[in-house]
């Protein structure tokens, strides 16, 4: 379970990133949140694990209290939460093993990694992350070789090789094609219904957020001003949670239809074959 | 829109291209200031000028240059091992500089040191070692542990840890941090993140820099062998006792050879690590 209380970020700079948030993720829900760019989606992502920091209130993830915590509580939560981001961030020098295999670092000792020694159990917990996502025969392929929507499945299964409790997904499908942001999108929910891994997922497009989010959590200005189901954001929530009229921008595409996603899922797999 | 500044279409001013500002000319002023206090004498300067060029002093001189050019071919594999000497003293000075470098320049970089005092402390002291160059470390060492080659590879691992620190770790300065927070999200720790986020983004520039390394070394053993650390520089010292510039002039002829063939192979291998 998440729970935000009275919880603040207040950037060096004065910003005010997220004010007053009480909010409550219970465990495998799959939660998207959606927002103009600076209303605070990024930080109420990042504040899970931990990357920023609370300025005020209290943050409890999983029974470990995020706020205030030192360097070992804040590795120990971090181990049970996977994170995805909208760039990807694999290390593209190197193989796509080692870039999955580094969500097992939390349970590597310091020499085994520098050394590269990583156990049989952690290489084969890599392999079948891998496979979840469909992408095992690119294992030993460099990651810089690989499409975007390729990348950032391996992102997933990096995320997945922690064996996580919660995965947190900063945008990502924000760097990808319509076709592609479906496929990963539907990896997540399918990571989401078959594990029952917490999900909560940072989307701008409001189309995207309807179709995969089983709860919506609307920001605006650091705030919340919207919690409820996919069905219940309308057009009119949406209008509120924007503070403007729709455009033709806010969405990803006209909405593909199961055919379209078929079709689009069977091209990806010809990409890699 | 008011009548005098420039408009584009959609009624956005256009900025105005800023003045040369007079700080400019200042800095251009005070250049050559400077350069004319260093050149003339009565300002202070050492009083440079290239007349001794054409004197009767200068052509004296001629005839030392001449013998340089006549060399004694004969003497060169006498000195076969004094080269073998250099070679091993650069590799061996490279191999253990480079294992050293390496994760002192990480702890040289703020990207994988979060560490204040410890960076600070690394920081200060890479410039210090960087402050003296590689023949005011021969000194050094040859002084304390006696002439040979011992004491020019303890300078030689100083110099270049220096060396290698100060570009790897602004390499790893220059890194993609994604990976970074990425392997942080995932709960790393600061060893484990700059291993396996930060070290496959710097390996061939790494690589390459403890290569540079090791021809600097390979030139630097001459002056090195000079004050008394061993290999071909101990020889060159000794033939110039004796002014014996045939032999001197064979022995340059012979280490430029040796560093253009070194230098190639660097080039060859390093096309291969980038």
């Amino acid at each position: 379970m998440i729970r935000f209380e009275k919880a603040s970020v207040t950037y060096p700079g004065g910003v005010k990133a997220l004010q007053d948030l009480d909010l409550t993720i219970e465990d495998g829900e799959f939660v998207v949140v959606v927002g103009l760019s600076g209303a605070g989606k990024s930080t109420l992502i990042r504040a899970v694990n931990g990357l920023v920091p609370l300025s005020s209130g209290t943050l409890e993830v999983n029974g470990h209290r995020v706020d205030g915590a030192g360097r070992r509580d804040l590795r120990a939560l971090r181990s049970e939460v996977g994170m995805i981001f909208q760039s990807f961030n694999l290390v593209k020098r190197t193989s796509v093993l080692n870039n999955v295999l580094m969500g097992r670092l939390h349970a590597t000792s310091t020499w085994r990694s520098v050394l590269g020694l990583y156990t049989a159990a952690d290489k084969e917990r890599a392999f079948q992350a891998l496979e979840r996502v469909e992408i095992v025969e690119k294992a030993y392929v460099r990651a810089s070789n690989l499409s975007g929507g390729q990348q950032q499945r391996v992102s997933i299964a990096r995320a997945l090789a922690q064996e996580p409790k919660v995965v947190l997904a900063d945008e990502p499908v924000a760097s990808l094609d319509p076709p592609t942001a479906n496929v990963v999108m539907r990896d997540l929910q399918r990571i989401n219904r078959e594990l029952g891994i917490t999900t909560i997922v940072n989307l701008h497009f409001l189309d995207l957020a309807r179709r995969y989010g089983d709860r919506i959590i609307g920001m605006r200005e650091g705030r919340m001003v919207f919690d409820g189901t996919g069905e219940q954001a309308d057009e009119q929530v949406f209008e509120d949670i924007y503070g403007r009229s729709l455009t033709a921008e806010d969405v990803l595409d006209a909405g593909p239809t199961q055919v379209q996603l078929d079709a689009a899922a069977a091209a990806d797999a010809e990409s890699q074959a | 829109m008011s009548a005098g500044t420039t408009t584009s279409s959609s009624g956005v001013r256009r900025p105005t291209k800023p003045p040369i500002r007079w700080t400019i000319w200042a800095g251009l002023a005070a250049f050559v200031l400077i350069t004319m206090w260093a050149v003339f004498e009565p300002l202070g300067g050492i009083g440079f000028s290239i007349a001794p060029l054409f004197t009767q002093q200068a052509t004296a001189g001629f005839y030392i240059v001449r013998r340089f050019f006549t060399p004694d071919w004969a003497f060169l594999p006498r000195i076969y091992p004094a080269f073998l000497e250099t070679l091993y003293i650069a590799i061996i000075a490279s191999a253990i500089a480079s294992a050293i470098a390496l994760p002192v320049s990480l702890l040289a970089s703020r990207v994988t040191n979060s560490g204040r005092v410890l960076y600070g402390l690394v920081r200060t002291w890479l410039s210090v070692i960087r402050s003296l160059p590689d023949i005011a470390w021969a000194l050094l060492f040859v002084a304390a542990v006696g002439t040979g080659a011992l004491g020019g590879i303890m300078a030689l691992i100083v110099f270049n840890i220096g060396i290698i620190a100060k570009l790897t770790s602004e390499t790893i300065d220059g890194v993609d941090v994604g990976p970074v927070e990425a392997a942080q999200a995932a709960g790393a720790g600061r060893i484990q993140t700059a291993f396996s986020a930060v070290v496959p983004q710097i390996l061939p520039g790494y690589l390459s820099y403890a290569l540079y390394v090791f021809e600097l070394n390979i030139r630097a053993s001459l002056v090195i062998g000079l004050v008394g650390g061993g290999g071909i520089g101990n020889v060159i010292r000794v033939q110039l006792s004796q002014f014996a510039y045939e032999r001197l002039g064979a022995i340059i002829v012979g280490f430029f050879v040796i560093v253009v063939i070194l230098d190639q192979v660097s080039i060859a291998l390093r096309r291969r690590l980038v």
